[in-house]
């Protein structure tokens, strides 16, 4: 035997061994309680938030009101359904939801929740948020568990499906996309606007100065810098603390004031919720009996103090312990095809949010790998956007993004090169359909990134019409600014000469 | 995303206890005032704004309208009289400068109540008055024939300063080949109508604001210190900032792009180079003027009047004085060409020469531009400043901002 083979023969060993661990770990059986709660809480705050859409008149302004709608590349045959479909397909949402939280049905519920969701998600890429394609995958992650074996009417339909514990992996799953979340979010503040100038947190923040107690300090620049990298080492280190049994409460206590704040200073909707609920999978999986048990204790102590002793308090089986760590062979197995399923979408979440790599320039400026990759609240983006027409007979024409859009559409489009792309090749084939084309379509877009200097986001001798969408480096797109932000000072009264 | 966490709670209390500390002492201090700061100077602005500008112009048109409404009851009781009929189109003309001035300022009881462009305190006042570019000038035709008026429930495409414009100032016999049309003295009485609705809103929408009537000033001088409408002074100084997009979005876009010919795609082309048949007042003649008067008020709006503080102030008070300077210049070269053009706005939209001069006048605008086109081009710039930079420095909001949530 010679050394090399016997090294190997080490590595093998060795890699064996963690595979064999990591086996054993993610087929161990787990309590089932902190997926059961969080199924629950999951479902409701989606047919809730889905409710909230409806009556806030969203649909109407959002979807009914256009007569445009952007399209995400790859999604193009996504089409906005009439009024009636459209709150049929909100309605959909809802009630799946609700489905979900019950427990009712649940595999079907839940694939149809993923389902109507994303396909909402996708009809306009205006109104993409992070915490939207957060949802969306948290829901297809949901397909493939089973939270309903526990506390669900399912179970209470099917008393056989009842089970105590879930393979471990199951729990995992969640929290690895969670982590993802929180790391890439980090990761992204980690770079100089954010870190160095404070930016856009500088811009956001003093606004809110009348805010009671904490509003002065808003007001203040160096405030703005601790904000600014105190979210980039919460949202880095955040998930390690939850991991860490030592710091796992005390980090849960930070992530709830931190999402509290976020409520309080931006209008993000559900994000701070969904974010708070989803560090919840980072207790321990038993958690939510330790709480009834806390909760069925105080109860028994208010009992007494009414002299009522005997009164039995209900679901005491539900309480006890499911979790056995180590005890007997795990009833759970891993199949190869699943196994490898879950491990490549894994994959491809982990190496989606790094594409913008791929591109030259900074990714605030060009938005080339912006979406799916959890760049939460990072740049302060506005423009001014017009495009000129020059039509087959040479006739140039100015066209405002107003004619097509709404305000809200303009407003998000303006600073997103490959919309201000889309809405060109609609130009076009507007021109074309009315007898005006074949036309050229050039787009003159002033943009100011963090309160710089407004400039050329797009090449204004680029021909839009010739150019098509795709994922290869955008030359049309110009270079990023140079120049740094400015610091804005606490804002003061300056008396007038 | 910014928060305070707990672990920095034990540096943040002290700090937070030693600020309340701070002001409780200064409270009690009789020395010299402290500086205004943050939302103080907010409110500054704001009630300057209110006080200076927006309560002023309010006074200025109910007055406007009530001689209007006075005006057109005269002539309607001699229809024939040219002299009477000629007091009335100048009453007009004043109530129109007038309310033009306030157009921009849709905040409080004048906007809107609901949907996405609502304001905090709206009442729908505005399209009472003047809702353009709504106007119907056939169904006022019909209305006049029959012998109706103008009531609390007409519709606003019947009513207003825009019909008014219309009843005064049209010449032709049959515009819209009713075959019997309304005599004088049915378009006449038609018309005190319209003028009594306009004098009683504009009466009720001043009303609303005084401090000895609704109090709207109050309410929004005292934003973010104890107004129930605005919480924080950045909610009223948004209100103002959507109101302010008027600028851009109607005076720019639909009452220059679109008779210029530049642009506007979603309408039907012109058969003439430009499209005077879409100016705002085309019977009088008097759009040049209704823009001037749209642009003095943002103007003012950001410099100020009479000594009093505007927007520029807070861009100068976070050290953005480049910013404001370059704001305050382009909306001057805007006021300093309508004032310099040499005919009004309606015959130098008629005196386009071309389409392509059109174009070229607004992408660079200068002296030997076709005037109109150059007045969109001066426009533009200004407005490009407003959304692209001064907006985003001062995180103002846009108009529709309240659709949908953030991430």
């Amino acid at each position: 035997m010679t050394s090399s083979d016997s090294k190997e023969t080490a590595v093998d060993r060795l890699l064996a061994r963690i595979s064999s661990t990591l086996r054993q770990r993610l087929i161990q059986p787990t309590d089932i309680a902190a997926l059961a709660v969080f199924r629950m809480l999951f479902g409701a705050l989606m047919c809730g938030g889905t409710l909230r859409f409806m009556s806030n008149g969203w649909v109407e302004s959002l979807y009914i009101q256009p007569d445009f709608h952007f399209k995400y590349w790859g999604f193009a045959w996504v089409q906005v359904p009439g009024a009636t479909g459209l709150y049929l397909l909100y309605g959909g949402i809802a009630l799946s939801a609700a489905l979900v939280a019950i427990g009712a049905f649940y595999r079907f519920a839940i694939v149809a929740f993923f389902c109507l969701f994303s396909y909402a998600e996708l009809m306009d890429v205006t109104y993409y948020l992070n915490h939207y394609y957060f949802v969306s995958l948290l829901a297809l992650i949901l397909c493939f568990l089973s939270p309903h074996r526990a506390w669900s009417v399912d179970v209470w339909r099917k008393p056989a499906l009842k089970s105590r514990q879930l393979p471990a992996w199951q729990l995992w799953w969640l929290r690895f996309q969670v982590a993802l979340l929180y790391f890439y979010a980090g990761l992204a503040k980690f770079e100089a606007d954010w870190l160095l100038h404070a930016q856009p947190l500088n811009i956001w923040l003093p606004p809110l100065g009348g805010m009671p107690v904490l509003g002065p300090l808003l007001e203040l620049p160096w405030v703005h810098y601790i904000f600014s990298w105190f979210a980039f080492a919460f949202d880095t280190t955040i998930v390690a603390f939850l991991l860490m049994r030592k710091t796992r409460i005390l980090a849960f206590l930070v992530v709830l004031v931190f999402h509290l704040f976020t409520h309080l200073f931006f209008n993000i909707g559900l994000f701070p919720l969904i974010m708070v609920l989803a560090a919840a999978l980072f207790l321990d999986p038993d958690w939510p009996r330790h709480r009834l048990r806390d909760l069925q204790r105080m109860c028994r102590n208010l009992f007494c103090m009414v002299g009522r002793r005997s009164m039995q308090i209900p679901g005491r089986d539900c309480l006890a312990d499911a979790t056995q760590p180590g005890a007997g062979i795990s009833p759970y197995r891993l199949k190869a095809l699943p196994t490898l399923a879950i491990t490549a979408f894994c994959l491809f979440q982990f190496l989606m949010p790094l594409r913008h790599w791929l591109y030259p320039g900074t990714v605030l400026w060009n938005e080339q790998g912006m979406r799916f990759s959890w760049k939460v609240m990072l740049r302060e983006k506005s423009g001014a956007l017009q495009y000129r027409v020059i039509t087959h007979d040479g006739k140039t024409r100015i066209i405002t993004p107003g004619e097509y859009l709404t305000e809200q559409q303009f407003r998000e489009m303006a600073g997103q090169p490959d919309l201000i792309l889309q809405l060109a090749h609609h130009i076009r084939d507007d021109f074309n359909a009315r007898g005006q084309g074949p036309v050229s379509v050039f787009a003159d877009s002033m943009v100011s990134l963090n309160g710089r200097a407004t400039m050329n986001l797009i090449d204004p001798s680029a021909n839009l019409a010739e150019i098509d969408d795709g994922m290869g480096i955008a030359h049309w797109i110009t270079a990023p600014p140079k120049n740094t932000p400015r610091l804005q000072q606490t804002l003061k009264l300056v008396t007038r000469e | 995303m910014p928060t305070y966490s707990h672990s920095h709670s034990s540096v943040l209390a002290p700090l937070v206890l030693s600020s309340i500390l701070l002001t409780a002492c200064s409270d009690s201090d009789n020395g010299p005032a402290p500086d205004p700061v943050g939302d103080d100077v907010r409110r500054i602005v704001l009630s300057d704004i209110g006080n200076n500008i927006i309560m002023p112009a309010l006074r200025d048109f109910s007055l406007k309208a009530d001689a209007l409404n006075q005006a057109v009851s005269e002539h309607a009781q001699w229809p024939d009289d040219t002299a009477l009929r000629s007091d009335a189109r100048a009453a007009w003309r004043d109530a129109m400068l007038s309310w033009q001035y306030l157009e921009p300022l849709q905040v409080g009881p004048a906007g809107a109540s609901t949907g996405l462009d609502g304001t905090r305190g709206g009442a729908d006042l505005r399209a009472d008055i003047y809702a353009y570019p709504l106007l119907s000038t056939c169904t006022i035709e019909e209305l006049a024939r029959n012998d109706l008026v103008v009531n609390n429930g007409s519709s606003v495409n019947t009513t207003g300063l825009g019909a008014l414009e219309f009843l005064l100032y049209n010449e032709e016999a049959d515009p819209c080949a009713l075959g019997t049309p309304p005599t004088a003295s049915q378009r006449a009485s038609y018309a005190v109508s319209a003028a009594e609705r306009i004098r009683e809103v504009a009466d009720d929408l001043q009303q609303r604001w005084e401090p000895e009537g609704g109090d709207f000033l109050g309410q929004w001088n005292t934003a973010g210190d104890g107004s129930e409408f605005y919480i924080l002074p950045q909610n009223a100084l948004n209100a103002l900032s959507v109101a302010l997009f008027y600028v851009d979005k109607q005076t720019k876009d639909l009452k220059i792009a679109s008779p210029t010919g530049i642009g506007a795609s979603g309408l039907e082309d012109c058969e003439t180079i430009s499209c005077p048949e879409r100016l705002e007042s085309r019977l009088f003649g008097l759009s040049g003027a209704n823009i001037r008067a749209n642009v003095q008020v943002f103007l003012d709006s950001f410099q100020g009047v009479d000594g009093g503080y505007g927007l520029n102030d807070l861009l100068r008070g976070i050290g953005r004085e480049d910013l404001a300077t370059e704001m305050t210049d382009e909306l001057l070269a805007v006021i300093d060409h309508i004032d310099t053009m040499n005919t009004g706005f309606d015959e130098a939209v008629e005196a386009i020469p071309s389409a392509e001069a059109c174009i070229n006048g607004t992408a660079n605008p200068n002296a030997e531009s076709p005037a109109a086109c150059a007045l969109h081009g001066y426009l533009k710039i200004a407005m490009d400043t407003f959304r692209g930079s001064i907006v985003a420095v001062l995180s103002l909001a846009t108009p529709a901002s309240t659709a949908g949530d953030n991430d």
